[in-house]
């Protein structure tokens, strides 16, 4: 048991030392604090100034949608990507013009960042046209509170 | 009896080189790994930097001694205990319904798979628990030519006192 400490406290010590290493020099070594926003983000208080020319996307799994979603949001997801992209396209084609805003469910899950550059890809649009959330659901169910 | 031997040491270089792969890609880019973290909404983020920082150095260092079959019993110790906290967590994120990517290994795999993910995990903790288990049966033996392995008890150049009782498993 004895032994097995003193070995676990070496490999930590000696872990520990090239994580120091890593945290002062390593050239993708993360901040110690969160960007408000990431690129292609846009906060909710952006989103506000945009009126009603908004289409909300919610790219989280269908049964998440199901339990509360951004009124009027669509549902956007990999499961069923080609009816329910079809189903956006065919809303926004009605709404030319209007910004479509991606969320996913916290501020760092990627889906949104994933499902935003498919929509671009696939249905043509800008970077201007298509938005993530900073936040996601999460920000949008706190600023309701 | 050698097969057994044979068999735990592919065990033991196998598990340790996919710990020494998977530290590795993640220590690559410890921004993307403090996010994937980060997604998993269970720590503050200083803390999710600081786990990005040390869990990748950590599964080097301890694969590496799995792989060189030195401080084993530490590696496994902290390799098991790595594995039951990430398997939780992972556990967590699946009955929270989050879409996270794990950073099992590395932020580009994409939208994790938690049902092969946790499966995975099983198989690597039960992998774990062989080799510790049976730790003494894959050391490299003590002296060449034996082909036996070593029985327990106060080996690796020590000197133990005379009255001293046996000790346990040896400490390589």
């Amino acid at each position: 048991m004895r032994t097995a400490l003193v070995q676990m406290a070496l490999l930590v010590a000696l872990a520990g030392a090239m994580a120091v290493a890593s945290g002062l020099w390593h050239p993708r070594r993360p901040a110690w604090s969160l960007p408000d926003i990431d690129d292609g983000e846009v906060l909710l208080q952006g989103v506000r100034q945009w009126g009603d020319r908004v289409i909300w996307v919610d790219a989280r799994p269908r049964k998440l949608y199901e339990r509360g979603h951004v009124s009027g949001a669509l549902p956007l997801n990999e499961d069923d990507w080609d009816n329910l992209l079809a189903q956006l396209e065919r809303y926004h084609e009605q709404r030319k013009g209007h910004k479509i805003v991606v969320y996913c469910s916290t501020r760092r899950c990627d889906t949104s960042h994933h499902v935003a550059e498919r929509i671009r890809r696939e249905l043509g649009l800008g970077r201007d046209d298509v938005w993530v959330l900073a936040g996601g659901w999460e920000a949008w169910e706190a600023a309701q509170r | 009896m050698k097969s057994r031997r044979i068999i735990l040491l592919g065990l033991r270089l196998v598990t340790g080189g996919l710990f020494v792969y998977s530290g590795a890609i993640k220590a690559w880019d410890p921004a993307s790994f403090a996010g994937s973290i980060d997604n998993f909404d269970l720590v503050p983020y200083p803390l999710a930097v600081a786990g990005a920082l040390v869990l990748p150095y950590l599964e080097i260092v301890c694969g590496v001694a799995l792989v060189g079959g030195v401080l084993g019993q530490g590696a496994l110790a902290l390799l098991l205990a790595m594995m039951v906290a990430f398997t939780g967590a992972m556990a967590w994120a699946w009955i929270r319904g989050l879409d996270v990517n794990c950073g099992c290994f590395g932020a580009a795999a994409g939208k994790t798979d938690y049902a092969l993910a946790l499966l995975r995990n099983a198989g690597l903790v039960g992998a774990l628990i062989i080799l510790s288990l049976a730790w003494g049966a894959t050391r490299p033996a003590p002296e060449a030519g034996t082909g036996q392995s070593r029985t327990p008890g106060p080996q690796d150049g020590r000197r133990t006192p005379p009255s001293a009782p046996p000790a346990g498993p040896s400490s390589r």
